[in-house]
């Protein structure tokens, strides 16, 4: 089983980081910023606060990276305490939303990933802005990181079957979105 | 979970560079975070440091010279003067790299407090050795060398644990570049993988 050369860079970064090096965590905050803080941002409405929520995590990363045993577990690690360091910044509102359910039963999603292509990312980028915080959230995992149904579960602390309600019902108002903005294009 | 993780990861990219931040905004969280990775020496501490370094020079100085010229410095807790001495200068050469390089990386804080906790161990062993050697009282000379011994073993221990640590960290790093090495020689051969988009 051979890995891709990014995923060994990734492990050779965290264990740049773990040994101490000056530049480690600089490298390692630059390349993940950009995709954390669009996370953030999907989660937190003001646009000064998802700032310094990121900067809550780096300083959090810094603690704990040395405790980090599975490179591989990286990234469901980090976005999951971005999302603690998030849901501590705005407990109330935020956990009030986040534990909110869709209505309807389990779904296998794996039909719907034909949902959006890449160079829809714009049309995406606005709808997820309409589409209420859980919806948001799982489909903002999905997009930016292809993450697994298991993954996201991780993150968010709710069960497989949450996780794939929510991205079927997720999915299903993106594309009514979607469609609904092509319509009154055209 | 789903056969378009490329065009996803494609999606990902375009989906941050979407995201446009205030700039005002972005550089004051640029600023914050830059101080969390480099904290940069005040002025007060770099005195301090500089302060520090002078006087156990100075001090250290006039003990050689007064030995050196037969005058009465060994006092009857002699051991204790080079002892203290060198655990000084040890931590005055420890300041001075740091000044010299004006700031402190925090990830290397954890290295340099490791170094600080062994051979600060160390020095309390030396020091209780030294002072139980001197005791007269053969119970309690006793129970100080135990102690330092103690002190000691606690120290050595420390000392295994970070040189283990730092091997296997080595070691890791050695495997990886080689395995970095086959992954983009595999890559340049078949073409980029699936899933690679960072």
């Amino acid at each position: 089983m051979s890995r891709t050369a990014q995923s060994v860079r990734d492990e050779i970064l965290i264990l740049r980081c773990q040994r101490g090096e000056a530049q480690a965590l600089g490298d390692f905050v630059r390349q993940w910023e950009g995709r954390l803080f669009y996370y953030v941002r999907r989660l937190v409405p003001q646009e000064a606060d998802a700032w310094d929520v990121l900067q809550k995590s780096w300083v959090q990363v810094v603690r704990d990276i040395r405790r980090l045993r599975d490179p591989a577990a990286l990234r469901p690690w980090l976005y999951r305490l971005v999302r603690n360091t998030a849901i501590s910044h705005y407990r109330a509102a935020l956990t009030r939303q986040a534990t909110a359910e869709f209505d309807g039963d389990l779904e296998d999603t794996s039909a719907n990933d034909e949902v959006v292509r890449t160079e829809d990312a714009e049309e995406v980028h606005h709808a997820l802005g309409l589409l209420p915080l859980p919806a948001r959230e799982v489909l903002t995992l999905h997009f930016l990181e292809g993450m697994s149904v298991e993954e996201m579960a991780g993150i968010l602390d709710v069960p497989i079957g949450t996780v794939k309600s929510r991205m079927h019902h997720a999915k299903r108002a993106l594309r009514q979105l979607l469609t609904a903005k092509k319509e009154s294009r055209s | 979970m789903n056969g378009n993780k490329t065009e996803e990861g494609g999606l990902g990219d375009r989906l941050a560079n979407l995201e446009r931040p205030t700039p005002s905004l972005k550089e004051r969280y640029a600023r914050e975070v830059s101080s969390l990775l480099e904290l940069n020496l005040s002025p007060a501490q770099r005195f301090g440091g500089w302060f520090y370094i002078a006087s156990i020079l100075i001090l250290t100085a006039v003990v050689l010279i007064r030995a050196a010229s037969g005058a009465t410095v060994l006092t009857d807790t002699w051991p204790l003067v080079p002892v203290a001495l060198a655990g000084g200068l040890a931590f005055a050469a420890m300041t001075a790299y740091r000044l010299c390089r004006r700031s402190i990386h925090r990830l290397h804080d954890e290295p340099y407090l490791e170094a600080m906790n062994i051979g600060g161990l160390t020095l309390v062993a030396v020091t209780v050795f030294a002072m139980g050697v001197r005791s007269d009282d053969r119970v309690l000379r006793l129970e100080l060398i135990g102690l330092s011994m103690l002190f000691l073993a606690i120290a050595v221990v420390c000392a295994v644990f970070v040189i283990v640590r730092r091997y296997h960290l080595e070691t890791r790093r050695k495997l990886l570049d080689i395995e970095l090495a086959l992954a983009e020689l595999a890559e340049r051969l078949d073409g980029p993988k699936k899933g690679d988009d960072r």
